[in-house]
């Protein structure tokens, strides 16, 4: 029996180079490549669920003004309550970012069952028509989400941009004129304690130069249905001056009245009933802040 | 031969290593945000009409109310008068289980409720706010009883975002020196009519 023994003559070696090689070069190929393509108009078919308790269920026309509801409604939300998009925008290939922010289910505890009770009360009639209950009238009521973001690593000089959406409270049937303002409280918190800031209000407020898009905003009702316009996004721009010594700031805002010449406009275009400025409740902290940690 | 041809390797995997970090790098930024998913949303209701109401979803906000409230004395000086909504009908608060007033936290964070008047009150009259919690989760929630002045007054504290409301009474005392007929005080009226 004839055994060979053969030396190695380094192919292998050669072959192992050239798949790393390949491989290498697929990769960066996957990054040059044309992104997904995705069939935006089957995506955004009515995707809904329904919201029912016991035997009963919101009507359909409580939606009836809103953007269609997108199959990845649900991934969108969850990857904003786990803070998967920095900018808080941009959110998916499949539809506009208002086909998320402008659902109800896209904000906590629309689902619960005390706010629900509102919307069950609503009897869709014929013709675009509906009836409600009137015992109790929700005149003002807003928010903002997320209400607390912290930013961290900002030089002095440097600019930072937060994104909220400010929405209408559940159950409020007023389209309520506001304007959006930077505040400086003497101190704040966020919810779970992540930080905590004590600032003194004169000194700080030189710091920030703070830009709201839009500032001035109107609410549209969310009640007996909601309106186009009762969710909308605000950008606020904040720029770090030069001057600003190293530490953790607080920087608010929160909504006041509307200028007067834009009250008296709404006023006169939608009547006394139906309008209402902002501003009258306060609720113990400005409605979104924003913690920044300078270095 | 072998040994350059391990360095060779050696060479491609850190380069490659390395292209990765700049890649990562051009995705990654110093600054870090980081949001967090609270909801500062809330609903104030007032009373309304009894009954309910019918209209077509391209009319907006058919209230039966303006949203404002009024105390209406019949005489003066009058103390303790209920406060009663401004609008189709007139609805008068009947205590803290029918009161002018409820806050409910409407996303998920626990908020403090305060109020304010839109100018200073004449010295001729003076208005309280009170009221309950309602719900059955208002452990360490309350209501105060203050004055409500031109800057917030906290009223109700600590009210949670599910299953507690504060319920918030609005009564006003007006002196001998009330003016006669209706006093706009921005989103407050009072209505004084002189014995």
């Amino acid at each position: 029996m004839k055994i060979e023994v053969k030396k190695s003559s380094g192919k292998p070696l050669t072959k192992i180079l050239l798949i790393i090689i390949a491989i290498l070069l697929v990769g960066a190929l996957g990054t040059l490549a044309v992104p997904k393509i995705f069939t935006p108009i089957s995506e955004l078919e009515n995707n809904r669920p329904k919201h029912c308790i016991d035997d009963k269920c919101v009507p359909d026309i409580v939606f009836s003004k809103l953007p269609s509801y997108p199959k990845n409604f649900d991934e969108i939300d969850l990857g904003v309550e786990y803070g998967k998009y920095y900018w808080n925008e941009h959110f998916s290939a499949v539809a506009p970012d208002e086909n998320y922010y402008k659902q109800p289910e896209f904000y906590p505890n629309f689902e619960n069952e005390e706010n629900l009770e509102y919307y069950l009360q609503v009897k869709e009639l014929d013709e675009g028509r509906v009836e409600y209950p009137t015992e109790r009238v929700g005149v003002s009521g807003y928010g903002t989400y997320p209400a607390d973001t912290v930013v961290k690593g900002i030089l002095p000089g440097e600019d930072l941009k937060v994104v909220t959406y400010l929405h209408t409270g559940w159950f409020i049937e007023k389209y309520q004129g506001m304007e959006l303002k930077p505040v400086f409280p003497s101190h704040g918190d966020t919810q779970q304690g992540m930080i905590s800031v004590v600032q003194e209000p004169d000194v700080v407020k030189d710091y920030f130069e703070v830009n709201i898009e839009p500032a001035v905003i109107l609410l549209e009702p969310s009640y007996p249905v909601f309106y186009p316009n009762w969710a909308q996004k605000v950008t606020i721009k904040v720029n770090v001056k030069e001057n600003t010594p190293k530490g953790t700031y607080l920087v608010g805002v929160t909504p006041f009245e509307p200028p007067a010449d834009k009250s008296e406009g709404w006023k006169y275009k939608y009547g006394i009933y139906a309008y209402t400025d902002a501003g009258m409740a306060g609720i113990g902290r400005p409605h979104l802040q924003i913690f920044v940690k300078v270095e | 031969m072998k040994k350059t041809q391990t360095t060779f390797v050696f060479v491609v995997l850190t380069l490659s290593i390395i292209a990765t970090s700049v890649k990562a790098d051009n995705y990654g930024k110093s600054t870090v945000y980081v949001n967090i998913p609270s909801d500062t949303s809330f609903t104030l209701t007032v009373l309304g009409c009894s009954g309910s109401n019918i209209i077509g979803t391209t009319e907006g906000g058919a209230t039966s109310t303006t949203g404002d409230i009024s105390f209406n004395a019949t005489t003066t000086p009058e103390n303790n008068i209920n406060a009663q909504s401004v609008g189709a009908c007139t609805q008068l608060q009947s205590g803290a289980t029918n009161p002018i007033y409820q806050y409910d936290p409407t996303g998920n964070v626990p908020l403090n409720f305060s109020l304010r008047f839109e100018n200073a009150l004449p010295a001729w009259i003076t208005v309280r706010a009170g009221g309950v919690t309602y719900g059955a989760s208002c452990s360490g929630a309350g209501v105060n009883t203050v004055q409500i002045i031109n800057t917030y007054t906290t009223v109700a504290y600590n009210i949670a975002q599910a299953n507690c409301i504060a319920n918030v009474t609005l009564t006003a005392d007006v002196t001998a020196g009330a003016s006669a007929g209706i006093t706009s005080l921005g989103s407050l009226y009072s209505r004084s009519q002189k014995a």
